[in-house]
C-alpha cells in the first residue's frame, strides 16, 4: 500500500484487492475519487485522509485535510443527470466532464427540498414576482423543448414547466397553490437520495459564478453562487441540452 | 388515518394532476365537531353526505373540522365530535386565506360559538368582521330550541337552517351557485 501527496490531492496505490475497492466506492463518494487507469492508482480527496488511515495506508499528519475553496465563472455546456443520487456530471466546451455537482448542492440551489414543487420546476424562489415566473418559464421551455432537447425526458419535463406555469402565472390560482402545496406531499414522491437519480436540474447549461475545490483537474461544485444564459456574441442564447461538436465550438 | 373518501382532497391527489387539483378546488367546507355533534346522529349524517358530495364533485372539496381549533381533514371525513367547544372565529381566520383565492366557504353547525376570550355577544361581533368579504354559507343542523341566532347566520351570508340528513342539498345549491 502507498501513499502520496500531489498538489491538494491524496494518490494512493494497492495490490488488486476487491473488498479494498469495495470499501472506497462505499465510504468516498465517486466526485472525491478518480481512478487513473493508465497509472493504476486513486486519487482521493484529502477530507478522507483519516478513512485512509484507518485502512492502513501510510499517510502522513503533515498532509492537508481539506482543499481551500475558491470562486470561478464557467460555461457549462451540458449537465448531466444525478447518478446513484450522488452527484452529476458537468462537461465544459471541450466536452469534458470536469464539472462536478454534488446533488446537495443542486438541491439547496434549486431549493428542490420536500418535493418537486412548482418552484423547484421553475427553478425560482416562492417570492418570485410574475416577471420572474414568465422569464424563468421562457428560458427553460427554450431549453427543454422537445424539438431542441434530446434528453428522454424532454417531453415530460416540458409538460411538466407548462403546468407549473399555467398554475404559478395565474395570481389566484398561485395563491391556493401556495396553501395547498404543503399537504401535497402526502402522496407524491418525496425528493430523497433514492428519488434523485431520477430527478434531474432543470437547467442544462449555463455560464456560472461558483465556489470550487480543485481537485484533480476536476472542479467539486461547493456552491451555485449565480446561474445565468449563456449568449454567443450574436446576442444568442444557448438552448441545447446536447453536448456535440460543431454545435458547441460556435459558442466559444 | 381513515380510510381515504372518493374524492376527498387526499384521494384526488392520486389521480388528478396537481394543476387540475388546484383549479378544481373552489369551496372549503368548515365543519363544527364540537361535543354536540355527537347528538342524533348528526356526525355520523354529515360524513355521509359529504362523502356522496366528495364522490359527486371530486377534487372541489376541501374539508376541515373546527372544535377548539381548525385544522383540514384530507381524508374527506371529520370527527369524531369530542371538544368542548366550538370555536367559529378560529374556523372563519382559518378560511380567510383560502376565500382570498376565490373559493367559497360553507359552515356547518349545530350551535351557538363560543370562546374563552369573549362573552357570547361579543364573540358574534368579533366573527362577523372576520367574516367580511368573504363568501359565506353557513348551514345549521342542530335544534331550534337550542340553536344558534339566525341573525348572527344571516350576517354571515347566505344560511340553511336543515336537519343533519338533508345537508347534500344546500350545499350542492351552493356548490353550484357559481357565486
Amino acid at each position: 500500500m502507498n501513499a502520496k501527496l500531489r498538489g491538494d490531492a491524496i494518490v494512493i496505490q494497492f495490490s488488486y484487492n476487491q473488498t479494498m475497492i469495495a470499501r472506497l466506492k462505499e465510504y468516498i463518494p465517486s466526485y472525491e475519487r478518480i481512478w487513473d487507469a493508465d497509472y493504476k492508482e486513486w486519487i482521493i480527496h484529502p477530507k478522507h485522509i483519516g478513512f485512509l488511515r484507518g485502512e492502513g495506508f501510510p499517510v502522513k499528519d503533515s498532509w492537508p485535510s481539506s482543499i481551500k475553496p475558491k470562486t470561478i465563472n464557467f460555461n457549462l455546456i451540458y449537465l448531466g443527470k444525478i447518478k446513484d443520487g450522488k452527484a452529476a456530471n458537468g462537461a465544459n466546451e471541450q466536452e469534458q466532464y470536469i464539472y462536478k455537482f454534488p446533488a446537495d448542492v443542486l438541491v439547496a440551489f434549486f431549493k428542490a427540498s420536500v418535493f418537486h414543487s412548482y418552484y423547484s420546476i421553475l427553478a425560482i424562489d416562492r417570492e418570485a414576482n410574475q416577471e420572474q415566473i414568465k422569464a424563468s418559464y421562457r428560458r427553460l421551455a427554450k431549453q427543454w423543448h422537445p424539438d431542441i432537447c434530446k434528453e428522454p425526458n424532454a417531453q415530460e419535463m416540458f409538460i411538466a414547466l407548462k403546468e407549473a406555469f399555467d398554475v404559478l402565472s395565474n395570481q389566484t390560482l398561485k395563491a391556493r397553490y401556495d396553501l395547498i402545496s404543503p399537504y401535497l406531499s402526502v402522496t407524491k414522491t418525496p425528493i430523497n437520495n433514492a428519488a434523485l437519480v431520477d430527478w434531474c436540474p432543470p437547467y442544462r447549461c449555463g455560464r456560472i459564478s461558483a465556489s470550487v475545490e480543485p481537485f484533480a483537474k476536476h472542479f467539486i461544485i461547493r456552491k451555485i453562487i449565480s446561474w445565468n444564459d449563456i449568449t454567443n456574441s450574436s446576442g444568442q442564447t444557448l438552448v441545447t441540452s446536447f453536448s456535440r461538436g460543431a454545435i458547441i465550438r460556435s459558442w466559444n | 388515518m381513515n380510510e381515504l373518501v372518493v374524492g376527498s382532497f387526499a384521494h384526488a391527489l392520486t389521480n388528478m394532476s396537481t394543476s387540475d387539483l388546484v383549479k378544481n378546488l373552489d369551496t372549503l367546507i368548515l365543519m363544527d365537531v364540537s361535543a354536540s355533534m355527537s347528538q342524533d346522529d348528526r356526525w355520523e349524517k354529515a360524513n355521509k353526505a359529504l362523502a356522496e358530495l366528495q364522490a359527486k364533485y371530486p377534487g372541489r372539496l376541501l374539508l376541515a373540522e373546527f372544535g377548539v381549533g381548525t385544522h383540514l381533514r384530507l381524508d374527506g371525513q371529520v370527527g369524531p365530535p369530542q371538544d368542548d367547544m366550538t370555536n367559529l372565529l378560529s374556523a372563519i381566520q382559518f378560511a380567510d386565506p383560502y376565500a382570498k383565492t376565490g373559493m367559497k366557504i360553507i359552515i356547518i353547525t349545530d350551535g351557538e360559538p363560543n370562546s374563552n376570550q369573549y362573552s357570547l355577544p361579543e364573540l358574534r361581533e368579533v366573527i362577523v368582521k372576520a367574516a367580511t368579504g368573504m363568501k359565506i354559507h353557513s348551514i345549521f343542523c342542530g335544534d331550534d330550541k337550542d340553536g344558534v341566532d339566525k341573525d348572527f347566520l344571516a350576517r354571515l351570508g347566505e344560511t340553511s337552517i336543515v336537519t343533519p340528513d338533508l345537508l347534500v342539498a344546500p350545499i350542492e345549491k351552493y356548490l353550484l351557485s357559481g357565486g
